[in-house]
């Protein structure tokens, strides 16, 4: 049996892609704080304030949301993991995942229909436990997503009004 | 561009190398984040996570956008002194190309 879980290889890879970005961006921030500080140091106008809020909060976003999908990526590998842990016993009592619930193969079966019944509702449990963490973690990637969104829309917009914080 | 006293904004060489690099770099970070094709195995998240990389790539041109246009404030002839920033000039003439005109 098997859960929906994507492709987790390519998930990782945008996380981690994120991440480097994102590194990338705090070490152009980096510079540019060196410049302003040396620019008021010789009393000169500090001419690069606003490009360099604006990285920093790029450079937050892409932290933020490459560390999430990095953890997803190893929710969506355990839980895949997991649901796979439950095959034997799903196949000894002649049950199948189908969606998100345990069900009797079709067919006759040999096992006794009492302790098929037993193993039915016990598999299903453990199912749900398997399911349950990553519904949480998908809904939670997903508010965390909506709201990066937001902030990244704010970043462009300030950038192409020229303006460094948003309203 | 100036302040108050009248005096135009300048910066070093080395805030115009770090300009250069920032316009550089957001803009190729863009287009390659449009490379990745992730799948999450979750329509709704799915969607979610589509819109936010093309956002975000919005985003990092959006940046690269604006460091161009500061690189080019620093290199303009500036009122009412009319000096150019030497190390701007410096940078343009070995920089890439101007933008396009404008976000797509």
């Amino acid at each position: 049996m098997s859960l929906p879980t994507g492709d987790p290889a390519s998930v990782s890879a945008l996380g981690g892609a994120l991440l480097t970005q994102s590194g990338r961006l705090a070490d152009l921030v980096t510079d540019l704080g060196a410049s302003a500080s040396r620019a008021r140091r010789r009393s000169l106008d500090d001419a690069t304030g606003h490009e360099l809020l604006l990285l920093e909060r790029a450079a937050t976003e892409l932290d933020r949301v490459g560390s999430l999908l990095q953890a997803w990526t190893a929710t969506a590998v355990e839980a895949a993991a997991r649901a796979r842990q439950l095959a034997p016993d799903l196949a000894r009592a002649d049950l199948v995942v189908d969606g998100q619930l345990v069900v009797e193969s079709s067919g006759p079966s040999r096992v006794d229909p009492e302790t098929r019944a037993r193993e039915r509702q016990r598999l299903q449990e453990l199912l749900n436990r398997v399911t349950m963490v990553r519904a949480r973690e998908l809904a939670r990637l997903g508010r965390e997503l909506r709201h990066s969104h937001d902030a990244l829309a704010a970043v462009a917009a300030d950038a192409r009004a020229g303006r460094s914080r948003g309203s | 561009m100036s302040d108050g006293s009248g005096r135009a904004p300048t910066a070093d060489g080395s805030a115009l190398r770090a300009l250069a690099a920032a316009r550089a770099e957001t803009r190729a970070m863009s287009d390659r984040l449009l490379d990745h094709l992730p799948d999450v195995g979750d329509l709704a998240t799915q969607r979610l996570l589509d819109g936010w990389v093309e956002q975000a790539a919005d985003a990092l041109r959006a940046l690269s956008e604006m460091a161009e246009e500061r690189l080019l404030d620093l290199g303009r002839p500036s009122t009412p002194d009319g000096i150019p920033t030497r190390y701007a000039a410096e940078h343009l003439a070995s920089g890439p190309a101007a933008p396009e005109g404008g976000g797509r």
